[in-house]
């Protein structure tokens, strides 16, 4: 009996460690990769001026779409802000998701909104549209609101998609800032390449940094500490996930807060399922699915500095929500697209996006959590190797670090957003700092999601939480 | 003699061009580097003569020009844009905005000078 | 089994410690690296001072029949103190300083024109800069050969053309890019023709930078835009078409017209009829009423918008029936070029506010509404 629980014992020592070494693995190389991806994009970026390109003749136009949900407060605002962007030519689509408040009011009173016979191919399925306006003042010609019937953001955006003229939609959080090249930055990679399907920009935190008239104009660090660990898990996310995941034409994730698409392969792909909290990142996954089941040559792509401000979370419950449902939308999009988990007709995606996502960003809290559970289970029963154990744990904690400092020093190396050595020596601290605490929070909270999601079946936004101008992020 | 000149130019090497070209040419040179700065200067000393550079920080040259312009002390102080390029719409406007000359980039330091020295014949000094 | 663990324990703590020693590498490499750039910005701007001081000092007046080497020889006299500065240092700092004396060259040349920039041509020469750049062209760095073909543009480098019209066939796009854009300053309007003949798949974006380039010159451009309606390169061959109709030069409607009639290539023909619209010269109505009849929908389309532009009248009856029978599209685009024909058009389209059907009565609207906010917006 006692031989029986030494070699059970054995056999999950052996396997946490084994999988400990896959994710700090995974977690190198991508680091590694992100490395050698900025340096190349700020070499190849220090070429264009794009003061002087924008002004021409031949740059596309593109459809930018704003879904928008009981947002009488800020709507009015967002929409001017989007409506000064600085770029050549592009029609802004409001999608009225069926707000409840006075939103539609407050854009036909403020833009001077008629409704318009606009005739238009609704490709995709969506909720009925009740009417479409625009303005008759020259100066917002470029302004089109659609308004219908509630369905959620997926179904706003399908339907801004149906409306759009352009070859390029752009969807974005109408509450997030734009800086003034964001959009022909993210617009160069489908001009130099014409297989590029989509581009993601890159979202930073603006809590803190000082806003005048819709533009970040000085950034640091918030004071309070929650949008400080967010804005190291951002750097994490952002410069070393996305950027090395898109050098390897695996990017399976471009935030819903500023993505931008090809309209015909959006539709191609059957456009926005309005059926999960994960609508963006799922989007992708099945763009890159429905791509490479034909076949047909394609790139996604994550442009490292079109930089789209947003604003995080200050509070540990709206935070959790967030975190909540992230974590929903990632379950739900690998459970759809399961079929591509290890096999290899779907190429890199398949074989390495994928199981990184199923087995390291989505089972890796499961992992941990029952690291933590049957470490106080053999604690209890007395077996357990207390000095290993805190050996362990000093090795993990050195990795977390690690790869923390990692991200911080690939912004270091490359775009220094945040001018202050304070504000730096704070980022690393707080690299360090996440370890004791915040790590488990957001765990516990990821563990809920999957009760959330197969207990008590929740796959939708939730009653509580606003559809359009999300504060989230990803 | 010496007329005080301002030059307002963000470029640390033009600025360093300009401000030794019109000291050689017998001038005296106050030289900052943003619209804000320009500003101030052009309030505190009332220069003879202001050199604007229409693209830089914090306040655009046209800012700095209206500003100039609406205010009794400053708006008789005439001012030569130095604009970036030859784009038409650009000096068009520098020049409804009241400026009295102007000069695109690149330009000859030679040029520069001899026009200060035009305007301010121009203006009795 | 402790023994085990605590072997792969002990490894994993070695990598852990191996890679902390790294980032603190890294932090350690940035310190001295903004070091290197502190030192490079103070010799900078010690060399800023020097360069504008040679550039700016006034010169004895040559007697009238001088030669040109002449000038060559006041400026070499010129330029001995800062030659001779730099002879004297070793080999690792003088290589430093060059490089700072090139980027205060660099970044006058940019700004300063006349004789102050013949300066600056030749103390680029002389002190062998210029070599030093063509050199680099051959670098195995896409970044070092792009920085040099663009440099090479900027200190007005002659000799450099035939290398730089090399890099128009290099491997990376921004190294064809920056030459072009070199090879322009260097040998102005003309070199559209090596740059038209040389150049192959243009990407969208590099007919974005070449576009800026061809619409400083306009009208000098065509000549050489009307030639490369030749190439074999589709890309050139579109870029061309676009750039005529953007310039809008009358001469130019006899070789689009015969590429809009026969061209082998759809996508080219489609991009010759949509020029010949922009153009908007009635020697093309002709062929544009026979084209609303093709049958391949592209060429179609085309000539339905190229109608429009023109606001060809005779064309109303050829476009009511693209508006009957085409798909959703064409209707809104015939619809579009029935409101541009003027007051007939708009008759036609308001007495089809009341079609049956559902669809072309919406067209009529919306088209009618939109030729409604038209002419505020001009």
């Amino acid at each position: 009996m006692m031989a029986l629980v030494e070699i059970l014992i054995e056999i999950y020592f052996y396997g946490v460690i084994a999988y400990f070494i896959v994710v700090n693995m995974s977690y190198t190389i991508l680091l590694l990769l992100s490395y050698r991806e900025i340096l190349y994009y700020m070499r190849h970026n220090s070429f264009s001026d794009y003061r002087i390109t924008v002004q021409s003749e031949l740059t596309p136009p593109i459809s930018i779409l704003a879904p928008a949900y009981n947002e009488e407060a800020t709507v009015v605002e967002s929409v001017r802000s989007l409506l000064k962007l600085n770029y050549g030519k592009y029609e802004v689509i409001v999608i009225n998701d069926g707000s409840k408040d006075a939103t539609l009011d407050r854009l036909i009173r403020e833009f001077s909104l008629l409704p318009s016979n606009q005739v238009y191919e609704p490709v995709l399925e969506t909720k009925p549209v009740r009417d479409i306006y625009k303005s008759h003042k020259p100066a917002n010609r470029n302004l089109v609101v659609v308004d219908k019937e509630n369905g959620g953001k997926a179904d706003a955006l399908n339907a801004g998609i149906n409306v759009a003229q352009f070859e390029n939609v752009c969807a974005i959080d109408a509450d997030s800032l734009l800086e003034d090249d964001a959009l022909q930055k993210v617009m160069k990679p489908f001009l130099e390449d014409d297989h590029v399907v989509a581009s993601g920009g890159i979202v930073r935190i603006a809590n803190g940094c000082e806003v005048v008239n819709g533009r970040v104009t000085k950034v640091s660090l918030s004071r309070k500490f929650l949008p400080i660990f967010q804005v190291v898990e951002y750097f994490r996310a952002f410069l070393s996930g996305r950027m090395a995941w898109q050098g390897l034409n695996g990017l399976l994730i471009i935030s819903g807060a500023f993505g931008m698409f090809r309209r015909d392969v959006v539709i191609e792909a059957g456009g926005y399922n309005h059926e999960t909290v994960g609508e963006d990142m799922e989007l992708v996954a099945r763009i890159h699915r429905t791509k490479l089941e034909k076949k047909e040559p394609y790139r996604v792509v994550f442009v490292p500095d079109p930089v789209c401000w947003t604003e995080a979370p200050e509070s540990l419950r709206i935070l959790s929500r967030q975190r909540n449902r992230w974590h929903r939308g990632l379950l739900d999009t690998l459970l759809i697209h399961r079929k591509m988990l290890f096999n290899k007709n779907y190429g890199i995606v398949g074989m390495a996006a994928v199981p990184y996502f199923f087995f390291i960003e989505l089972l890796g809290p499961v992992f941990e959590f029952l690291g933590y559970i049957s470490m106080i289970a053999m604690l209890a029963l007395g077996i357990l190797n207390v000095n290993m154990t805190i050996l362990f744990f000093i090795v993990a904690l050195f990795y977390g670090v690690m790869f923390s400092v990692g991200a911080v020093l690939l912004e270091e190396i490359s775009f220094q957003r945040y001018p202050r050595a304070r504000d730096l020596a704070m980022l690393l601290s707080f690299g360090v700092l996440e370890n004791f605490g915040y790590r488990q929070i957001t765990l516990w909270w990821r563990m809920k999601a999957f009760y959330d999601y197969f207990v008590k079946g929740v796959k939708t936004w939730g009653p509580m939480q606003r559809t359009g101008f999300s504060r989230g992020a990803t | 003699m010496s007329e005080t000149i301002l030059v307002a130019e963000d470029q640390q090497h033009i600025r360093a061009l300009i401000e030794y070209k019109l000291k050689n040419s017998g001038y005296s040179v106050v030289a900052v580097e943003d619209g804000v700065a320009a500003l101030t200067k052009a309030r505190e000393l009332v220069p003879t003569l202001i050199l604007l550079d229409v693209m830089m920080p914090l306040m655009t040259g046209f800012e700095v020009l209206s500003a100039l312009k609406q205010d009794q002390k400053t708006k008789d102080i005439p001012i030569l844009l130095v604009t970036a390029q030859s784009k038409e719409e650009e000096v068009l406007k520098g020049l409804e905005l009241g400026a009295e000359d102007y000069i695109t980039k690149p330009f000859s330091p030679n040029e520069l000078a001899a026009r200060v020295k035009k305007v301010l014949l121009r203006h009795g000094k | 089994m402790s023994f085990q663990i605590f072997l792969i324990l002990a490894l994993a703590a070695t990598a852990t410690f191996l890679v902390i020693v790294i980032s603190i590498g890294l932090v350690v490499h940035k310190a001295l690296h903004s070091k290197t750039i502190q030192r490079q910005q103070k010799l900078y701007t010690e060399y800023s001072q020097q360069v504008a001081e040679i550039i700016l000092q006034d010169l004895p007046t040559l007697p009238e029949d001088s030669t040109a080497s002449g000038r060559f020889d006041q400026y070499e006299i010129l330029l001995a103190p800062l030659k001779d500065q730099l002879e004297k240092m070793t080999k690792g700092r003088r290589s430093l300083h060059r490089k700072a004396v090139k980027l205060a060259l660099i970044d006058f040349a940019r700004d300063v024109a006349g004789e102050t920039s013949d300066r600056l041509v030749y103390f680029s020469y002389s002190l062998g800069l210029v070599d030093d750049e063509i050199k680099l062209l051959q670098s195995k760095n896409w970044w070092d050969r792009a920085q040099a073909a663009h440099d090479l543009g900027v200190l007005r480098a002659r000799r450099a053309v035939t290398p730089l019209a090399k890099g128009l066939e290099d491997e990376h796009p921004d190294v064809r890019i920056q030459a072009m854009q070199s090879l322009v300053i260097l040998g102005g309007v003309h070199s559209l023709e090596t740059i038209l003949m040389k150049s192959k798949n243009l990407s969208r974006w590099t007919a974005i930078e070449l576009s800026i380039i061809v619409m400083r010159f306009k009208e000098e451009a065509v000549p050489f835009l009307i030639d490369s309606l030749q190439s074999t390169d589709q890309s050139i061959v579109l870029f061309c078409i676009e750039m005529l109709a953007e310039i809008g030069f009358v001469s130019a409607v006899e070789p689009l017209r015969t590429m809009a009639r026969d061209y082998p290539n759809t996508v080219i023909r489609a991009k010759a009829i949509e020029a010949l619209g922009r153009l908007g010269d009635e020697r093309a109505e002709a062929m544009l009423l026979e084209l609303l009849r093709n049958p391949l929908p592209t060429l179609r389309f085309k000539a339905i918008e190229a109608v429009g532009r023109i606001g060809i009248r005779s064309a109303l009856s050829a476009l009511e029936t693209r508006l009957k029978d085409g798909v959703l599209q064409e209707k809104i685009l015939a619809a579009r070029s029935i409101a541009a024909a003027g007051p007939d058009g708009i008759s036609l389209l308001t007495s089809l506010k009341n079609a049956e059907n559902e669809i072309l009565r919406g067209v009529a609207q919306q088209v009618l509404e939109e030729s409604r906010v038209e002419p505020s917006v001009a």
